[in-house]
């Protein structure tokens, strides 16, 4: 499923004294099996710009389309739509709610017209792509899991409407350093065995450097960098400049560079940091 | 003389079933003793779960242990006749700025803790305009909280506690929802009171980076205290950590890859000058690093 966002304008407040513009002429195309990553500060207008992928919000001006038809065209199924685009928002466990976890991964299925059988099916096989695929996870009450189990039982609710898109905000936010490990190489693994696009949206500059293969940068509401983390993280100090900045190891390897060391100053993980800094002895 | 001391601390917590029957109970905390000094800057690891929020729930008497004892500031938690008083002495911020930002105006957010300590207008006005100025936001004193960054907030909820002039603030996980940027406000903010106003700082943080500059670390697992030294001790201890749910910074994990790969650097490298120094010290004696990873091995 191929999404174009075509001169994207929202404005919160319109008419009044707070007026702002959260999203300001936001083109770009994202194609099916990318896995981006979307970054940007607080404010910087990255959750209003993945509510508009799904339909929750609606552009003053400008068009999204998917596979070349708009979303704005009358008769679209949004219902179709927002099955088709999966959203996971920030501290998606706060939003568990049934009394076991498989009934509460049935709940978007069965929203979405599935028989209570057909649902229980695609709960069961969601919940397996994110390791709770047994018998014990689900009778047991979404509040009795551990915090990174509950947080996958979250994004299997939404996996369980088999999305072609699959936008998560913040999914690592408050888990501990391993915690954060697991939720990002499942989510890698889902984006490998199911063939579907991925949306991260990440503060943390070493998770997008280490995951993902294309880097959107987001600022007051203007896209302001698109490209592959390396091709982005090569600015760094304008990055700065936007409140955001590089993976660590590329300062490092900056520094290094500066105190006249042959390095690659395009490293972001810390094997190529290695590769690089060993050619040098 | 400390400000925080534990001695012994044990919090065991009951689990009920849906008619309010006890059917297991948890050890949360497990024979925690430990020494905060007045004036020191304190982070305490651990990964989810591990007891780090329960054990800073005692310090300002939210919680209170089942065996041992806390003191604050010479003070038993216990005592119930020195509750305002610990409260006062040790602020709290949380993890989510809006879930404890009340106030429709910045300056009046500011100033609720200070007018629930009975104190006249005028004191009252002068704690909210030094605590914004300490951490930076005093030219928003007018602003409606909502219309603040995460960071912002957070500072914002710092100055609340600030105001109260607490010897000790307690800070559980306050850049977890932050951007990098507000998390570096957030730290610089917290290193400033620690340094100009010598208020004692005991940040519990999953981001390693945040450690660095601190006096001293202790890093907590299943309720209990197993590691505590200078970040960059508990840095050296790469694979503990990882064991342990936890991470180095990147600068320390990169220096780890290489003494792995045979290069004879030091243990503990935790800042970037430091690795530059040490990779260029190596350079120029002309250290040879081996052809492949097998012939360190053998």
């Amino acid at each position: 499923m191929n999404i174009k966002a075509e001169h994207l304008m929202y404005v919160y407040e319109a008419g009044t004294g707070y007026e702002k513009r959260a999203l300001d002429d936001v083109t770009c195309e994202i194609k099916g099996g990318e896995f981006i990553g979307l970054i940007g500060h607080t404010g910087s207008g990255k959750s209003t710009f993945i509510q508009h992928l799904n339909g929750l919000l609606k552009a003053h001006s400008g068009d999204i389309k998917v596979d070349d038809v708009s979303i704005y065209s009358p008769g679209y199924n949004m219902i179709e739509l927002r099955s088709n685009v999966g959203l996971v928002f920030q501290y998606p466990e706060h939003q568990l709610f049934e009394s076991d976890v498989l009934k509460d991964v049935c709940f978007g299925p069965r929203n979405l017209g599935a028989s209570k059988e057909e649902a229980e099916v695609l709960a069961k096989e969601a919940l397996a792509s994110v390791n709770l695929g047994s018998e014990r996870f689900y009778k047991a009450s979404p509040f009795d899991l551990s915090g990174g189990q509950k947080r996958r039982a979250a994004i299997a609710g939404v996996l369980a409407m088999k999305p072609k898109v699959l936008i998560l905000d913040e999914p690592t936010a408050g888990l501990d350093p391993k915690g954060r490990e697991e939720i990002l190489g499942l989510i890698s693994q889902i984006h490998k065995d199911l063939k579907i696009t991925v949306i991260l949206v990440s503060h943390s500059m070493e998770d997008v450097a280490n995951y993902v293969d294309r880097l959107l940068v987001m600022d007051k509401g203007v896209l302001a960098f698109d490209g592959t983390p390396k091709e982005v993280f090569r600015h760094y100090k304008e990055l700065e400049k936007l409140g955001l900045a590089a993976p660590q190891v590329t300062y490092c390897m900056n520094d290094l560079k500066a105190a006249g060391m042959d390095v690659d100053t395009d490293a972001i993980t810390i094997s190529e940091a290695v590769e690089s800094i060993m050619k040098n002895f | 003389m400390s400000i925080v001391e534990s001695k012994n601390v044990s919090f065991v917590y009951a689990v009920h079933d849906e008619n309010g029957n006890v059917v297991d109970s948890i050890r949360a905390l497990n024979d925690v003793s430990l020494k905060v000094g007045q004036g020191e800057f304190i982070t305490i690891l651990g990964h989810n779960g591990s007891g780090k929020s329960t054990f800073a729930k005692h310090i300002n008497a939210i919680l209170f242990p089942s065996g041992g004892t806390i003191f604050v500031d010479g003070m038993d938690t216990q005592d119930g006749e020195h509750l305002l008083d610990i409260r006062q002495t040790a602020g709290m911020v949380f993890q989510n700025p809006d879930n404890q930002i009340i106030g429709t105006v910045v300056e009046e957010e500011v100033g609720f803790g200070p007018e629930n300590l009975g104190l006249p207008t005028s004191e009252i006005w002068n704690r909210v305009v030094s605590a914004l100025k300490s951490v930076g936001m005093f030219e928003y004193r007018k602003t409606s909280p909502n219309k603040l960054s995460g960071g912002q907030k957070q500072r914002i909820a710092i100055a609340g506690i600030i105001a109260m002039r607490p010897k000790c603030i307690v800070l559980d996980e306050p850049t977890a929802m932050l951007d990098p940027q507000g998390r570096a406000e957030v730290i610089k903010t917290l290193h400033e009171l620690n340094e100009k106003e010598h208020v004692t700082v005991i940040l519990i943080t999953h981001y390693m980076e945040e450690v660095i500059d601190a006096d001293y670390c202790f890093v907590m697992n299943g309720g209990e205290l197993v590691m505590e030294g200078k970040p960059k001790d508990i840095f050296s201890n790469v694979e503990g950590l990882k064991n342990l749910r936890l991470d180095v910074p990147q600068v320390t994990e990169l220096a780890d890859e290489l003494i792995k790969k045979g290069f004879p650097l030091p243990k503990g490298i935790i800042k970037r000058e430091q690795l530059v120094e040490e990779l260029i010290k190596l350079k120029n004696q002309g250290f040879k690093a081996p052809q492949s990873y097998r012939e360190v091995e053998a």
